[in-house]
């Protein structure tokens, strides 16, 4: 029973997920949700107060979701840039799978008020926790405090323009500019364009 | 919390906001004249513009960013600005033309980030000490590391 409960109010999140990767934030209904979810509004309000409660409870779910693959994929005892690389390819096959939660995760997360919003730089601060390994590279060397939130800026900012165009599909062809964006801080023009290199040709 | 603008009122407030960001910025980059300093110069004006008015600096990026299509392309302007103000730094480099052709947008986004997250934290008044970091983060693919740090310490002229 408790199992039965659990895969309702899982669908419903996944629903919401997909129709406001879809539709936007601001035109999805409830009834949008339940009729994606195959659910009744009896049910949804069960679980959920409103659409916003339901949105908060999703996009969370989904950030944690986007993580465990990531880590999962990512080798600890590999090197940093290997680690990097590996983990933004692994986002970057999510996304272009899944293109609707691609555009819930980094585009409409701003429409859904200052909560969402709270989610999403609690979701940027978990990408700068693992890039912050970046700075042990070259010790000695002066690097800024918030290079890491800038690298993810500069990475987000990448994907966000392939998803307002509705290339999701093709954010696979971006990774060597990506690997760029996200390394060239940390390591200097030649060794970033050095793994860029690499990635093009792995691709 | 900052007060947003209505629906209708938001086309011509960001757009109003555009044209003062832009003076401010362009001011600042023409009034230096080797191309690593006007972009120090044209970071440390955009920090101090977001300083002085959060306000101003949240309509120009968060709630840009939540108004839907219109909003986007908007904001998607913005970035291109930034952007073009980076892009003469191809010609400083003998590997300019290796350099990804996404390179400015990125660089832009980075620190449009900083700045959006700042000021939705209510932490604008943090960013002017920021913005040797956002310096020495845009002049790093064109300069290396080391002489953009040199670069994003001297102090603003």
């Amino acid at each position: 029973m408790a199992t039965d409960i659990e895969s309702r109010r899982d669908a419903i999140l996944t629903a919401m997920v997909r129709v406001v990767g879809r539709k936007g934030y601001d035109p999805t209904s409830v009834a949008d949700v339940i009729e994606e979810a195959g659910t009744s509004r009896t049910t949804f309000y069960k679980h959920f107060d409103d659409k916003h409660d339901c949105f908060l409870a999703a996009y969370e779910r989904m950030v944690d979701q986007v993580f465990d693959t990531i880590v999962a994929e990512c080798d600890g005892e590999r090197p940093w840039v290997s680690r990097v690389r590996k983990g933004l390819e692994t986002l970057i096959q999510i996304f272009a799978l899944e293109p609707e939660l691609a555009r819930t995760a980094v585009v409409e997360v701003a429409a859904a008020g200052a909560d969402a919003r709270k989610l999403h730089w609690d979701a940027v601060n978990r990408f700068k926790g693992y890039l912050e390994a970046g700075r042990e590279l070259e010790p000695g060397k002066e690097l800024p405090e918030q290079i890491s939130v800038m690298a993810v800026g500069a990475v987000s900012g990448l994907i966000f323009d392939e998803l307002v165009a509705g290339r999701a599909e093709q954010l696979p062809e971006l990774m060597p500019d990506l690997l760029f964006a996200m390394l060239v801080p940390y390591l200097g023009p030649g060794a970033a364009a050095d793994e860029m290199r690499r990635a093009a040709q792995a691709a | 919390m900052r007060e947003r603008q209505r629906g209708n009122e938001f086309p011509h407030a960001f757009e109003a906001a555009f044209a003062r960001l832009q003076v401010v910025v362009e001011e600042a980059y023409v009034s230096q004249a080797a191309w690593p300093d006007q972009v120090a110069g044209a970071i440390r004006a955009a920090f101090d513009f977001a300083a002085t008015d959060p306000a101003v600096a949240d309509l120009l990026t968060n709630e840009a960013l939540a108004r839907g299509a219109d909003g986007l392309v908007r904001y998607q302007r913005l970035v291109d600005f930034a952007a073009g103000l980076l892009r003469p730094g191809r010609d400083l480099t003998p590997d300019g033309a290796l350099l990804p052709k996404t390179l400015e947008h990125s660089l832009a986004g980075g620190i449009t980030l900083l700045v959006a997250q700042r000021v939705d934290q209510d932490k604008a008044n943090e960013l002017p000490d920021l913005a040797p970091d956002a310096i020495q983060f845009a002049l790093t693919p064109y300069l290396g590391s080391v002489e953009a740090h040199l670069v994003a310490q001297q102090p603003a002229t």
